[in-house]
């Protein structure tokens, strides 16, 4: 009956993901001879929508799974990737990355990238200063970690040049993924498909993070080094997407939660689907963004807008948060 | 069976939590005969959970060292980590699992880092959790059982690690009597099957009706340890907890009378 479910979900994915190649502003139903005689739309197909509809696809997927481990290694199902300072240490690096590379957008991810990393180890150093609840220290450090970085970004958006850097850097920070290619795609998952894979086999031990420390400890799970291994790779994926995407937030949190109502809490199971609805979200969401009104919506709304609607949702139904 | 020459050595352990702080435990020395039960009898706070903590490996010494000494091989707990089983006296379980994958979670040290559990691992722990009488509970989640059945469900993954060693910190504290004796049980199934046990309690009747041999834990990190009959005194009981006790022992059975 379980097993179902996911056949189900992949099989929506599938045609989420066909479907949505047809749909933009520039319509034109499929049919095999326009798409050999017309270039223009063979054009927007295979250079424009296809490599987005697939990077919403990776994006989904990663930011969910990274949500999921973050939440199971916090042992808290509200944590999120921009818990500790991530999303606005990297929303920071791309702003800076928009005002001194001006729009190399190879710089601007890379700036993006390093400053998310930065943030992690910072949140991480301070949280190693301080004494007692090391779960509660980091996010305490994640916090003031974050606040610095936003800060940071209000200082960048004062000193832009308000007609050109300044559009950009708000535009970033909403999120979008007008800017797809298939090189950025394929570069990006050089990066994200490692982790995914890290994780799909490391799914059942994943679960032993939710365990008290001292169980976890008898249990076999050697102190610290698999704790940060796998918060690496979450933060790994999270600033190598949100560098190629800009910020865009909810779907790590309001996603491993609806995964786990389907799957229940065990992360063997609740990974498979998360990747999948991941993906299924963003895909939608996107769409929405880009065909919705004749100019391009920031994806970020779209996720903010039925994110916080879900995630009401998820509240009003009474079911515990876990 | 030498069971004198198999045992956990622990020698001149000193522990404290911080540097500033008074030592929770101070040149501590007792060898834990393997394939036996021994309870740790102690007022709160004269470090009974740390040494727990410090046998499963855990908490490291500040000084001294803990072994286990098997067939003339000598084996430092470090390195045993995955078979020394561990019951905290409550744990906080964020997430909602049912009682059949939270089970099946103490198969973990069998299971290879990138693998999933194998047919065999869920057949071991579907037994244990009917061997335990929690068959009918096997699809409920941990938040809608009671905190007896939770106890037993803690338990059963334990068992389901395989452990040498099993770890118990104040198991008997929170159960009604029925689940208690059943405790009882258990423990002396699992001593039968060779398994080494070692559990605290503050009730000096816990000691005396499951343990080959104890260690009471007093202030000042004094203690006094050996065989659980030379040591379950009235004289030594009515001293620790400083009121009146005698141990009445009368055809094998054992009371403790507080006057």
């Amino acid at each position: 009956m379980k097993e179902k479910r996911i056949y189900v979900l992949i099989v929506c994915l599938i045609l989420i993901i066909v479907g949505s190649f047809f749909i933009g502003r520039y319509q034109q139903g499929f049919q095999f001879n326009i798409f050999i005689s017309n270039s223009l739309y063979r054009q927007i197909l295979i250079q424009l929508r296809i490599p987005r509809v697939l990077t919403a696809l990776v994006i989904g997927s990663g930011l969910a799974l990274a949500g999921l481990v973050t939440q199971t290694i916090f042992r808290n199902p509200l944590a999120d990737g921009g818990l500790l300072g991530v999303s606005q240490a990297a929303g920071f690096g791309a702003a800076l990355g928009i005002l001194i590379f001006k729009s190399n957008p190879v710089w601007i991810q890379i700036s993006a990238f390093s400053f998310g990393v930065l943030a992690l180890a910072a949140s991480l150093l301070i949280s190693a200063k301080v004494k007692g609840n090391k779960t509660l220290s980091l996010i305490l450090a994640g916090i003031a970690v974050s606040a610095v970085f936003s800060a940071g970004i209000g200082t960048l958006k004062y000193l832009a040049d308000p007609v050109n850097q300044l559009p950009a850097i708000v535009f970033w920070l909403l999120g979008s993924l007008a800017g797809s290619t298939w090189s950025v795609l394929l570069r990006t998952l050089g990066i994200i498909f490692p982790v995914i894979v890290f994780f799909w086999y490391y799914r059942w031990r994943l679960n032993l993070h939710a365990m008290d420390k001292e169980i976890a400890y008898s249990l076999g799970l050697q102190k610290n080094y698999e704790l940060w291994l796998s918060l690496l790779a979450s933060v790994l994926l999270t600033s190598s997407i949100i560098s190629i995407s800009g910020v865009v937030g909810w779907i790590g949190l309001i996603i491993p939660n609806y995964a786990r109502i389907i799957t229940g809490s065990d992360t063997s199971k609740a990974i498979p689907v998360t990747i999948l609805l991941g993906g299924i979200f963003a895909i939608i969401c996107d769409d929405l963004a880009r065909a919705l009104l004749p100019g391009e919506i920031p994806l970020g709304i779209f996720t903010a807008l039925l994110g916080s609607l879900m995630f009401i949702g998820l509240l009003l139904k009474k079911e515990k948060i876990s | 069976m030498k069971s004198t020459n198999n045992y956990i050595g622990l020698t001149h352990i000193s522990f404290s939590y911080t540097t500033k702080k008074a030592k929770v435990i101070k040149d501590f020395n007792f060898n834990i005969p393997l394939g036996s039960s021994t309870a740790l009898l102690g007022l709160n706070g004269t470090g009974k959970s740390t040494l727990l903590l410090l046998i499963l490996g855990y908490l490291t010494p500040l000084e001294g060292e803990i072994q286990i000494y098997k067939n003339t091989q000598i084996i430092s707990v470090k390195e045993l980590n995955g078979s020394v089983g561990y019951l905290s006296q409550s744990e906080n379980i964020p997430f909602d699992y049912t009682v059949k994958e939270f089970v099946l979670l103490g198969r973990a040290p069998h299971i290879l880092k990138f693998n999933i559990p194998s047919g065999k691992d869920m057949m071991i722990s579907e037994k244990i959790i009917e061997s335990l009488e929690l068959l009918s509970l096997s699809n409920s989640k941990l938040g809608d059982i009671s905190g007896g059945e939770l106890q037993r469900v803690r338990i059963a993954r334990t068992l389901a690690q395989e452990p040498e060693i099993i770890l118990m910190d104040e198991p008997m504290t929170h159960l009604d009597i029925k689940n208690k004796k059943y405790l009882n049980s258990i423990i002396a199934k699992l001593k039968e099957s060779g398994k080494t046990i070692v559990y605290s309690t503050h009730d000096p009747l816990d000691v005396l009706n499951y343990s080959d041999n104890c260690i009471i834990m007093g202030k000042n990190n004094s203690f006094l340890a050996g065989e659980t009959e030379k040591i379950i005194t009235s004289e030594v009981l009515s001293d620790f907890f400083e009121i009146p006790i005698s141990v009445i022992k009368d055809n094998g059975n054992k009371s403790i009378v507080i006057h």
